[in-house]
């Protein structure tokens, strides 16, 4: 199926209109941010600590003055950068390993699951957990972690999709055409498992940026002051009785991220599958 | 992929509702059970009741096993040792009525009172002091439950009611070791049915829910005789518990994060007192460019504590100047008040006098499980730019803190909270160079002198005066910047008074009264 039709099918699809305008949303401000921003995101006016939406403050102020609006732009930056990356890394290393496995099959195939068997046997968070713990709290081995934990994800859409193609009519063609293995699953087999992967990373980045809230909302990753949604909402929590709109907002931002990617997610698994 | 979506906006929904789950957390299971009894606390002629919260699961019921201090705040009303302390810290008279000690400071010899009983009905004679003692120090072939009393010779029980004590070498904080709880001899199950001597019995431990005390009519003393005849701990780990648990009339009198008591006020009583803690800024002396004191100086200059105490503690602890809170009393130096106001233009020429025109970059290690001393990082980092200074904040988990900071002091700065001691030994040798745990890597041969004279001192009033002088140097010194003491918030309804705070965490429930 082609590019553009993949595309106009979306347009018509539900799901799709509503998903990339809550992605769309927090781009925009994630954009503007880089432009202009009301206040300097870290500067505290202890005098003014959580105030109500005003038009000074349009998202209110923090326990410590700051502006919330201005840490929601910052915070967006960190969302999609940990997401963004997460993706990258579980795409290129998982997708790598999991070809390998479907093309090769056999014993390599029977190892390398096995050890992605392995890893997907520790929950998620513990293994970040472990790999902060051992490496340091910092934003670097976060997505490290992250991207680990995004690894069998990959991994096992990448392989399923070159055991359907790797015995099909027009690999074997390709194949005895004199084709060479890196040919084969470069240009004949990975084109056709893209689909799969875009909604694999799709999915994939909401759960990223998931997970960064919730290690961030335990105090892992992220280092104050730099905001993150996950941080401010457990900064919140602790003013929910002085505040209790406070803690909505970064609640309102984290599932605007996650439920839109989802739902586009879904939207192009659906078109896709359509298509077949 | 169905499925999989409905997990993630599950869990999207849970982060969400997480911040509220709070309101309902632990306790819910118990308040149903005593809702019944809420109305009875009230009426005179009846059983009065005073429910109040506790923060974490006794460790032990047991007082050799146990050694945190939740459950010592508790306990410390069924148990108690030949001497008590009040209000200011000062060693009263508890089960001895009197004590000598003699000339050389090595022999102290106890009086015992003769009607003291243990809750199980058996008389305390100086065989069950004998007993507590020499499994305390490990005498007579036991392991020793406790390392503080290394420095005892032999204890004796000449007869019924008189129990002496001869140590190796003078040492002035022996007396305030004997709070230590004396139990009965031979008995075995204090670990599930606690027996003691004091104002309150044991009557039950349910785990994760509630520890209950009920009023000992045969105490001893008629001073501190309880007030109330009931008296139930709940277990709550949640402070939004807690407040929910006060406004719905679950809890009578509850200790309370400073940041509610504004939530509070309108309905209870907020007391407030010094915790005999000291939070601090540290700086590891021992590395550039804290090694210099002008920089330490500078530091101590730039930082505003009241904007600390305001944001971070809601106006509730007492700002500090050296590593002593006020609530020691006698041995606080009330004359280093208002040294170190903030002062950005004389931080500036001291960072300059040190060669640090331009400013320079360090690392705050933060305790991650400790959002205030976060917090405190975020203002200080905020306060140190305005003098060119330029702080880095990192959290770490508190078992790399300990390892890291505490037993390596492979750190840059910190902040972490102090915990205080009745002995103003324990809370100022932290300090002494040759100290294992001196992570401020602070030195000053004056001061070790003054700490090691100071524990063998006899005459009290020498004592306290070096105690006094070494609070001054570690000031002069910046040894680091001294912040605040958070206080300890309570709650408590409007009718039942005397809430009253001690300088080592202690629920006195004997102090509680209902008004009218």
């Amino acid at each position: 199926m082609r590019v553009s039709t993949i595309f106009k099918k979306c347009l018509g699809n539900r799901n799709f209109i509503l998903g990339s305008s809550m992605v769309g949303l927090m781009v925009l401000l994630m954009v503007v941010g880089f432009f202009y921003m009301p206040y300097d995101p870290d500067a505290m006016d202890t005098e003014h600590t959580l105030e109500f939406f005003s038009s000074q403050h349009l998202l209110g102020t923090d326990q410590f003055g700051r502006d919330v609006l201005s840490r929601i732009m910052e915070g967006t930056r960190v969302s999609f950068l940990v997401g963004a990356l997460t993706v990258v890394f579980g795409l290129l290393v998982g997708g790598a390993i999991g070809s390998l496995a479907g093309y090769y099959g056999g014993k390599v195939d029977e190892v390398i699951m096995k050890l992605i068997d392995t890893q997907m046997a520790f929950p998620g968070v513990l293994l970040a957990l472990m790999l902060i713990a051992v490496f340091g709290n910092s934003i670097q081995n976060l997505i490290l972690a992250l991207g680990v934990m995004s690894i069998p994800r990959f991994a096992r859409i990448s392989r399923s999709g070159f055991i359907k193609y790797r015995d099909a009519e027009f690999i074997k063609a390709a194949r005895s055409r004199g084709a060479g293995d890196g040919r084969i699953i470069f240009l004949h087999i990975l084109p056709n498992i893209v689909p799969e992967l875009i909604v694999t990373s799709s999915l994939g980045f909401a759960g990223a940026v998931m997970s960064e809230a919730g290690l961030s909302y335990l105090g892992l990753g992220i280092q104050p002051p730099t905001p993150s949604f996950g941080k401010m909402l457990s900064e919140a929590q602790g003013e929910i009785l002085k505040a209790g709109w406070y803690v909505l907002v970064p609640a309102l931002a984290i599932t605007l991220l996650v439920m839109g990617f989802n739902l586009i997610g879904d939207a192009l698994q659906e078109v896709t599958e359509h298509g077949r | 992929m169905m499925q999989k979506r409905i997990l993630s906006l599950a869990l999207a929904l849970t982060l969400l509702v997480a911040a509220f789950a709070g309101c309902t957390g632990s306790g819910t299971g118990s308040q149903s059970s005593t809702a019944s009894t809420s109305q009875t606390s009230t009426d005179s002629g009846k059983e009065t009741l005073v429910r109040m919260n506790i923060g974490s699961e006794p460790d032990s019921l047991d007082p050799w096993q146990s050694a945190a201090s939740d459950t010592e705040a508790i306990m410390h009303n069924v148990f108690e040792g030949l001497v008590l302390y009040d209000e200011t810290g000062a060693i009263i008279p508890g089960i001895a009525e009197s004590w000598d000690i003699s000339q050389d400071g090595l022999t102290y010899t106890f009086h015992l009172r003769e009607d003291v009983t243990f809750h199980n009905d058996q008389p305390l004679t100086s065989a069950d002091v004998l007993y507590t003692y020499n499994n305390l120090a490990g005498m007579g072939g036991e392991k020793a439950v406790s390392s503080k009393f290394e420095n005892v010779e032999s204890f004796e029980a000449p007869d019924e009611y008189t129990f002496v004590v001869k140590l190796k070498e003078p040492s002035a904080g022996f007396l305030s070791l004997n709070i230590i709880a004396i139990l009965p001899e031979g008995y075995e199950d204090q670990a599930t049915a606690p027996v003691g001597t004091g104002p309150f019995k044991f009557v039950e431990y349910t785990p994760s829910q509630r520890v209950v005390l009920e009023k000992n009519e045969n105490y001893y003393n008629k001073d501190r005789m309880a007030q109330v005849d009931r008296v139930e701990f709940y277990i709550m780990t949640d402070s939004a518990a807690v407040v929910s648990a006060l406004q719905s009339g679950t809890l009578d009198i509850a200790s309370i994060d400073a940041d509610d008591a504004s939530v509070l006020e309108s309905q209870f009583d907020i007391y407030n007192s010094p915790q005999n803690m000291v939070q601090i800024f540290a700086m590891n002396n021992s590395v550039a460019p804290f090694d210099d004191v002008r920089v330490r100086q500078a530091v101590n200059y730039a930082i505003d504590k009241d904007q600390i105490i305001n944001t971070v503690f809601g106006g509730y602890a007492t700002k500090l100047y050296t590593n002593f809170s006020p609530v020691m009393g006698v041995y606080y130096n009330d004359q280093l008040e208002d040294s170190y106001d903030t002062d950005l233009e004389k931080a500036k020429e001291l960072l300059k006098e040190a060669g640090y025109e331009n400013g320079f970059e360090f690392t705050i290690t933060a305790p991650a499980n400790y959002q205030a001393h976060i917090d405190t990082a975020q203002i200080i980092k905020q306060q140190l730019e305005q003098i060119g200074v330029t702080a880095t904040i990192e959290t770490i988990e508190w078992a790399a803190w300990l390892e890291d900071v505490y037993s390596n002091a492979q750190y840059q700065t910190t902040i972490v909270g102090l915990t205080g001691k009745l002995d103003p030994d324990a809370v100022l040798g932290r300090f002494k160079t040759d100290y294992p745990k001196n992570f401020f890597k602070f030195s000053d041969d004056e001061y070790d002198q003054l700490i090691t004279s100071a524990l063998t001192e006899q005459d009290e009033q020498t004592r306290i005066d070096d105690y006094k002088r070494c609070q001054e140097i570690l000031t002069q010194q910046a040894a680091a910047a001294f912040i605040s003491d958070p206080n300890l918030v309570v709650a408590s309804r409007k009718d039942l008074k005397g809430y009253t705070f001690y300088p080592v965490t202690f629920h006195d429930m004997t102090k509680l009264y209902y008004e009218g």
